[in-house]
């Protein structure tokens, strides 16, 4: 399965690079992620919950990344495991800055996957992984926009982290107990995130089987994530 | 029992005696079957299509309440490998055959990894999810001839290019010479797809050892239960035939699958033994498609060459066909002398040749299903004698005439090395389908409707296929490693009620009935009283089974014979009894009795209470009415038909409605014909479904995307016509009964006539070929050029 994408995300590029190297954020806009951690330099591991076609299952995986040029692009290296399958991926991610000082995200990947998820959710699957994506995409600029400084239009500084210790907008709602050590130290660091504060794929996914059958139901969820994410955005502004 | 003339039971459509208890639920199959202390099998199959298993951390499923044991492969490396019975002719002798589970490196996906025993099966399912293997993914190939090319990964050491067999029959060098100097040659590619067998029941077993005896008992749903009891206790366990019993219980459906020796059927006998306990192991729907074994999987080209006015001359043949990962029991024999020996069909072509190349690829292991070799044979030859029709101009329906093989050369010797075919006459039955069908006036109304835009298709297949596959001497030259003889024991008991026991058994195909119809004839006794018993190693004399449409000109012919052993038994008790001489006995209407004064009779019942008893036996002779044979038939039977469809394509959906199916089977004498028919309709539908829906389809990377029944398109009755089926009769010299068999004919014929049927609808749109399955979306394209 091969996927790639463009996205436009309302903050400076520094920002969003910051972001994609902050386990913190990481955690939080990865779908279903329960926990991530940082074992290495550019090296993570993580468990992930997914459901995918009536196969719900707990993934354990690891992710590397390779080739990293600051602030524009890495290559990620990711090699899953679980009940139900295994995902092995080659993706990559590149920045660039707009004209407006916004930032364009370019990824593109392939993914190889085994097992019941390949047998079952085989014609699901490239379907659920562009939903994740989107999923992950806008809660990562809600995350951004979440932990930027008041004003954004002020440029950032490039070698700045992302900014975790900066007072937070005054009405967005508390920031995360997110660690302070940068992400660039090879210390080892993992984020276990409670239910509440996990992404929940579930419900991308029942929107996801739901718009397959076409039901009401599953228009009903999307309509729900819209206006959640719409809300989230809104709020970021 | 009293004397009345009981109506001939042969020939009549009776209901099936089977079908009473099938269809109220009231069948005991082996999933039913629960023992005392019963332990649950639940297996971990390997998501990857090739790859090294660098650990497995069996401690957190061991650890979960309910799990009584986890094995991997490295515990059951005390037994051997699964055997391949049938190493056929040009075999490379690198035997690679499955373990009962995989040991250091995985070789398909779905292979066995490690197994949980618990004690509700889903306790063992969720183990499954504690289990931690490392693996280190390999290359991995899946299609057979890419298998062969150089770079291919390997999967056995020991068979370069993953070459299994290479294998050929015929006169090379003159059919080179024939192609060469033809007038017309037409060449194709044709695939005949990967098909998963599907039967309604999956698969599975139970084993259950007794270490006061060390006898095993093994329940597993199979087609040839002697068989397995042979090749697990002498090869894989290496413990006296003696200590295994092996019960096939109701069997839903097997297709082929059920033929052969399974992992399972060995890790639950192993446990078993191991814990003690019961251990049962059935199978899911996934896990049946994943691991039970496939059919097809050919890539072939063949060219015909010919002469203008639709004369056969030659036929060159070459053959990838794909065997999975390892071999199954009797995989190469499938691949070679099944299929490469019948290419030429029902035609005379004076020079054929075929080279067939099997090979491992890192699939599903694939083996006999329904027609085994023969629906491959019969769609080549089908197709490329439609497409050298097609480049003629001449009507298909001509061109199969004027090639048949006449029927004053029979018994005919095809060139391929087959024991000739033992009778036929193929014009009748394509006349026969070709007026059932109203050909001329179809063809009319497929120019008009042209004319009109819409696409009509008519296509035609004449089929000729080895049924009672047989002849002992015949199929060890083959490379089959045993008999192929059939059993039947035949006793009469004190009350005149008739047990009969043989190695056959019914999985599907109602050989209960059709048995009971043969030998209450050939005793003059009422059917009901006749009782047939098999399945069951302890209950019945050995057999090889049922598979190959055998069962009743080879089975069925060994009940006549023990019947009639009985018979003259009969007649020297009753010439005793009644002071006459043996020779001058008639046996008749359920009475012996002398020639020439009827009056001085017995009835079979008296005779067989007198027997029974003993009491005062002639000299030399033994009480008990008890005969046994083992019958080697002196060949096969080629039972043969014209198959015609009527398709009509929508170019606007691609949707394909197949308007009539008209079948005309000879498949010999015929004993019960709704039986017959009901072969017929299941095997035609299996071969439609070839054609337009059915496709197993691995990705690159080995994955079985079709591992549902989401998409794995099997039929169900609404996408199926009606069929119009008839036959003739051209009874088979080869058995006293004259039959041929029947059930895997209606596949063998069926698949090409779909075929032809949708290409012949799209000629207007240049196609000449279409691989299988016709599906919208290729005919879509199709008519879009």
């Amino acid at each position: 399965m091969k996927i790639s994408g463009t996205a436009t995300i309302n903050a400076p590029q520094s920002q969003v690079w910051a972001a994609l190297n902050d386990i913190d954020v990481l955690a939080r806009v990865v779908p279903g992620c329960e926990k991530l951690e940082q074992i290495g330099e550019n090296q993570f591991e993580g468990v992930v919950k997914l459901g995918m076609a009536g196969i719900k299952g707990v993934y354990s995986g690891k992710i590397r990344l390779e080739d990293v040029d600051a602030p524009r692009y890495y290559k990620l290296v990711a090699a899953g495991k679980g009940s139900n399958g295994v995902v092995d991926a080659v993706g990559t991610v590149e920045l660039e800055t707009l004209p407006d000082g916004n930032t364009t995200l370019k990824y593109g990947g392939e993914a190889q996957i085994g097992g019941m998820l390949a047998s079952v959710g085989q014609r699901l699957i490239e379907g659920a992984a562009r939903q994740l994506i989107g999923q992950a995409i806008k809660a990562l600029e809600a995350q951004i926009a979440q932990r930027a400084p008041v004003a954004p239009e002020v440029p950032a500084v490039t070698d700045a982290p992302a900014a975790p210790a900066a007072p937070v907008a005054a009405d967005a709602p508390a920031a995360p107990d997110a660690s302070t050590a940068p992400a660039s130290e090879p210390v080892r660091r993992s984020v276990v995130l409670s239910e509440s504060e996990q992404l929940k794929p579930e419900t991308l996914v029942a929107g996801m089987v739901g718009e397959w059958l076409n039901s009401t139901i599953g228009k009903v969820v999307l309509v729900v994530i819209g206006v959640v994410i719409g809300y989230l955005l809104g709020r970021g502004r | 029992m009293t004397s009345e003339t009981t109506t001939p039971m042969i020939g009549r459509a009776i209901k099936r005696r089977e079908d009473p208890k099938l269809i109220t639920g009231q069948g005991n199959f082996l999933d039913d079957v629960k023992l005392n202390g019963m332990t649950h099998a639940a297996v971990l199959r390997s998501p990857y299509a090739h790859a090294r298993i660098l650990s497995i951390d069996t401690q957190k499923a061991a650890a979960l309440p309910g799990v009584v044991a986890v094995f991997v492969g490295k515990d059951l490396l005390d037994v051997n490998p699964l055997p391949c019975a049938w190493p056929a002719g040009g075999f490379k002798n690198n035997m690679n055959t499955p373990r009962a589970m995989a040991v250091d490196v995985v070789r398909f996906v779905g292979e066995a990894v490690a197994v949980v025993i618990a004690e509700d099966r889903f306790i063992a399912r969720d183990a499954l999810d504690l289990i931690d293997v490392d693996y280190e993914p390999l290359a991995v190939v899946v299609d057979p001839e890419k298998a062969t090319q150089p770079g291919a990964p390997q999967l056995h050491e020991n068979a370069p290019n993953n070459v299994v067999v290479e294998w050929s029959a015929g006169n090379r060098e003159g059919t080179n010479r024939a192609v060469a100097s033809a007038e017309v040659v037409v060449k194709e590619r044709i695939i005949n797809q990967r098909l998963m067998a599907t039967p309604m029941e999956t698969r599975g077993s139970i084993a259950r050892y007794e270490s006061s005896t060390n006898e095993f008992t093994l329940w597993t749903s199979s087609q040839a239960p002697h068989v397995m009891r042979l090749l697990l206790t002498a090869f894989v366990f290496g413990i006296p035939e003696t200590k295994l019993r092996v019960i096939a219980p109701n069997v839903g459906g097997g297709f082929g699958q059920k033929i052969f020796v399974y992992p399972d059927m060995v890790f639950c006998m192993w446990i078993s033994r191991k814990l003690g306990r019961p251990v049962k192991f059935v199978e899911d729907r996934s896990e049946n498609f994943k691991s039970s074994t496939h059919g097809r999987d050919h890539v072939t080209d063949v060219e015909l060459s010919g002469t203008r006015d639709g004369k056969i001359t030659g036929l060159r043949v070459k053959t990838y066909a794909g065997l999975g990962a390892y071999l199954s029991t009797i995989a190469p024999g499938v691949a070679t002398t099944l299929y490469g020996r019948i290419v030429t069909g029902v035609y005379k072509i004076p020079n054929v040749s075929i080279d067939v190349i099997a090979t491992y690829t890192n699939t599903a292991m694939v083996d006999a299903y329904r027609g085994a070799g023969r629906p491959e044979a019969s769609y080549l030859i089908e197709r490329i004698v439609d497409r050298f029709a097609a480049e003629l101009g001449m009507d298909p329906a001509e061109v199969r005439r004027r090639n048949f093989i006449p029927p004053t050369e029979f018994p005919y010797d095809n060139g391929l090395g087959l024991l000739p075919y033992d009778s036929g006459n193929y014009a009748p039955a394509l006349d026969k389908a070709l007026a059932n069908v109203g050909y001329a006036d179809l063809r009319k109304e497929q120019a008009t409707l042209r004319a009109q835009g819409r696409y009509l298709g008519i296509g035609i297949s004449s089929y000729v296929e080895i049924c009672g596959v047989a002849p002992t001497a015949w199929a060890n030259g083959q490379g089959w490693g045993a008999g192929l003889w059939e059993s039947a024991n035949v006793r009469i008991h004190l009350t005149g009620q008739v047990v009969v026991t043989t190695g056959s058994l019914p999985h599907g195909q109602g050989v209960e009935t059709t048995f009971a119809q043969i030998v209450a004839d050939e005793l003059g006794v009422p059917y009901d009283s006749v009782l047939i018993e098999h399945s069951d190693t302890a209950g019945t004399p050995f057999g090889y089974g049922t598979y190959g449409s055998r069962s009743l000109a080879v089975g069925g012919t060994a009940m006549v014979k023990s019947a009639r052993k009985i018979k003259e038994k009969a007649k020297r008790l009753a010439a005793h009894l009644l002071e006459a001489n043996p020779e001058d006995m008639i046996f008749a209407d359920g009475k012996i009795s002398v020639k020439g004064s009827p009056d001085k009779s017995k009835t079979f019942g008296e005779i067989a209470l007198y027997a029974s008893v003993g009491a005062s036996m002639p000299e030399g002779e033994e009480p008990f009415l008890d005969e046994t044979t083992y019958y080697d038939p002196p060949n096969c039977t080629f039972p043969f038909g014209t198959h015609i469809s009527v398709v009509e394509v929508f170019p606007d959906t691609g949707a394909v409605e197949v308007k009539r199916y008209v079948a005309v089977d000879d498949v010999g004498n015929i004993i019960n014909p709704r039986i017959v028919h009901g072969q017929l309709h299941g095997g035609i539908a299996q071969g439609m479904a070839q054609a337009l829906y059915e496709n197993a389809v691995y990705d690159d990377n080995g994955q079985l995307l079709t591992g549902t029944l989401m998409d794995y398109a099997i039929p169900n009755a609404s996408m199926l016509p009606d069929f119009e089926i008839s036959h003739t009769v051209t009874p088979s010299p080869v058995n006293p009964l004259g039959v041929k068999g029947a059930g895997e004919a209606g596949t063998i014929g069926s698949a090409q006539c779909i075929m032809n049927a949708v290409i012949d609808a799209l000629s207007p749109f240049g196609v000449r070929h279409m691989q299988m399955p016709a599906t919208p979306e290729k005919i879509w394209h199709a008519t879009r050029g």
